[in-house]
């Protein structure tokens, strides 16, 4: 990240999420409508898209804050669309994988792939994604 | 009528040519029986074409030898009769010694000829019947013309069937270099022609012979080409399980997690509703139907290890690993399930150094919290001991409870997949079946070994077992430690 999007993530001093603007990329409704609730809980205000190509545009719109981006999705895997993300040189904030922890090394290459971290899809709960997020942040 | 026919023979003509493209795409992904049944056709024609070429070829030979042979006795007889063409009986008896000399009854007639008028009488001939016959001139038109011996091919139908005769025609000169007569020797090519074809005919029955064996080969190897398409389809099978395998947990997984997400979100506002509008007992149903999910949750899980573990398909990442840390971290997070229980669960490490063992992190803290949590599940009183242990050759884990034990029955079968010690005090206990199968696969693919041991209403201990490894990559064995 450039200094200039250090510094802006730092003076968003958010107290408990409210304010962050999350970006997920989530195909299956009703887990995506589950972590928008998990996340509005905390505050946050979520903005949500449903494949690979709605995921992209979104980006590219440069409205959030934060990215959770599901490994699988219809037709795109996370992975390239990191790579994608990679090779345009778009700007991003950190990028947070939903694994399933189904295919080794997945996570790995998220990682190499410019990701920041990653959670387990299937283990997600308000606390480990709080967790997360907030580190990400820079809280 | 007609136009009944026209479609008739168009139908039949489409379900030809379908029928035909069916087997050419056959073929096309089958290359190799492609290539083998052009080698089934083209080997016997090769050999079929090639012993033609060579018999024709040596018969070709032959016949020119003959002809050679016939134009050289031609022009012995020529030199020799040039200047006695008066002696008739000299000139007839030589033809005579000259065919009855040849080999075969190659020779069939010798003849010499002396101009009578414009034509030609027969003056010399081994077929006496023929002395004095007149043959006309434009038979050896030729002869005159080129002033050389002409040789002419002739097939001839007689009794014994098609016949190839040789005529050479030699100038008989005389002493002023002009045709004073003609030498006329037939030579037939009949002994020739017999033994081309019975060489023909043996290297047909060759190839028949070939073609046969080859038919018996295909015939008892057909079901070699079955088992090459079968190889060839199970291998693209086998290449869409692991996708399937991937793609069937992710389906599995998602309305699980969704759905004990939500419940998770209403537990969360009953446990926030202070005016305790929701009763008891819809608390209890939402919590069994949480623990339904759980139970669920961990069979897909089980079922996919099993499904990797059985087709070979489970990836394990051995490093080097350090077994107190994994317990440690293992028992941090079963301690409130203990507490909950009443059960005293403890850890007990030796006071030297355990070295680290080779293993797959996630897997094995996989086995050993399947072996702590069976040991806390099947435990109603009393306590868990966690031990680690180490000897020159492996690091052990053992862990001990004072629950209800299992019978020496339970104890052959234990590791079976779906197999539950069943009694009156197991009862409540839930789970898969699928644990300790997988626990006892992992240990055996990282390498280790497991066992049990238990006395039913005392209680059960298992052991499982690590070789410690050198730095150079061997296993350590106790001789070589000794100082």
């Amino acid at each position: 990240m450039s200094d200039d999007e250090k510094k802006k993530h730092q003076t968003k001093k958010i107290s408990s999420f409210g304010d962050i603007q999350v970006l997920m990329i989530e195909d299956d409704p009703y887990l995506r409508e589950y972590y928008r609730r998990i996340l509005e809980r905390e505050g946050a205000q979520v903005e949500t898209a449903d494949d690979g190509d709605d995921g992209l545009a979104a980006i590219q719109r440069h409205t959030a804050d934060i990215i959770l981006l599901d490994v699988m999705l219809p037709g795109i895997t996370g992975i390239e669309i990191l790579q994608t993300v990679r090779a345009k040189k778009i700007e991003v904030p950190p990028i947070i994988m939903l694994t399933d922890l189904d295919q080794p090394g997945v996570e790995d290459k998220a990682r190499e792939m410019g990701a920041y971290d990653y959670l387990v899809k299937h283990e997600v709960n308000a606390h480990d994604i709080k967790n997360v997020i907030e580190k990400a942040v820079g809280l | 009528m007609v136009t009944k026919i026209k479609t008739c023979c168009l139908n039949g003509l489409k379900r030809l040519l379908e029928g035909l493209s069916k087997y050419v795409q056959f073929l096309q992904h089958n290359r190799q029986m492609l290539y083998a049944i052009i080698l089934i056709i083209l080997v016997p024609l090769i050999l079929a074409g090639n012993t033609f070429f060579v018999v024709d070829g040596m018969g070709k030979n032959m016949d020119y030898e003959l002809r050679l042979k016939a134009e050289l006795a031609g022009s012995i007889i020529a030199t020799y009769s040039s200047d006695i063409l008066d002696k008739q009986e000299s000139i007839q008896s030589k033809l005579e010694e000259v065919v009855n000399q040849s080999l075969y009854g190659t020779i069939r007639q010798a003849e010499v000829l002396v101009p009578e008028g414009d034509d030609y009488k027969v003056f010399a001939s081994t077929d006496t019947e023929r002395l004095g016959e007149i043959l006309p001139q434009w038979h050896y038109a030729f002869v005159d013309h080129e002033d050389q011996a002409i040789a002419t091919l002739f097939t001839t139908y007689g009794d014994a069937g098609e016949e190839r005769v040789w005529k050479v025609v030699t100038p008989i000169h005389g002493s002023d270099a002009d045709t004073v007569g003609l030498v006329e020797i037939s030579v037939s090519t009949r002994h020739i022609d017999v033994q081309t074809r019975s060489v023909l005919v043996k290297s047909f029955i060759v190839l028949l012979g070939s073609v046969v064996i080859v038919l018996l080969l295909i015939a008892t190897n057909a079901q070699l080409f079955e088992y090459a398409v079968l190889f060839h389809k199970l291998k693209e099978v086998d290449e869409m399980k692991d996708e399937f395998i991937s793609v069937a947990s992710h389906e599995l997984k998602t309305p699980v997690t969704a759905a004990r997400g939500f419940l998770d979100l209403v537990q969360q506002q009953i446990k926030e509703d202070t005016t305790n509008m929701v009763g008891d007992q819809v608390r209890g149903d939402i919590d069994k139907a949480v623990q339904c999910l759980d139970r669920l949750s961990e069979l897909v899980a089980d079922l996919l290890d099993v499904s990797r573990i059985e087709q070979n398909r489970l990836k394990v990442a051995m490093e080097l690993i350090s077994m107190t840390q994994i317990v440690d971290e293992v028992v941090s997070d079963m301690k409130l399930t203990a507490e909950n229980k009443g059960i005293f669960l403890m850890v007990e490490k030796p006071s030297v150094d355990v070295p680290e063992i080779m293993a797959d992190e996630g897997k094995l803290r996989q086995v050993v919290t399947n072996i702590i949590g069976n040991a806390i599940k099947y435990t109603f009183e009393g306590r868990v001991e966690v031990i680690i242990n180490t000897t020159w050759e492996s690091v052990m884990l053992n862990v001990k409870d004072t629950g209800i034990g299992m019978s020496a029955k339970d104890r052959e079968r234990l590791f079976e997949k779906f197999y539950r010690v069943k009694n009156r005090k197991a009862k409540d206990v839930v789970g898969t079946g699928l644990g300790l199968w997988i626990t006892k696969q992992l240990v055996e693919i990282m390498g280790g070994k497991i066992y049990v041991d238990s006395i039913e209403d005392v209680g059960s201990e298992f052991t499982i077992e690590f070789p410690i490894y050198r730095p150079d990559g061997k296993k350590a064995k106790r001789e070589e430690n000794h100082e």
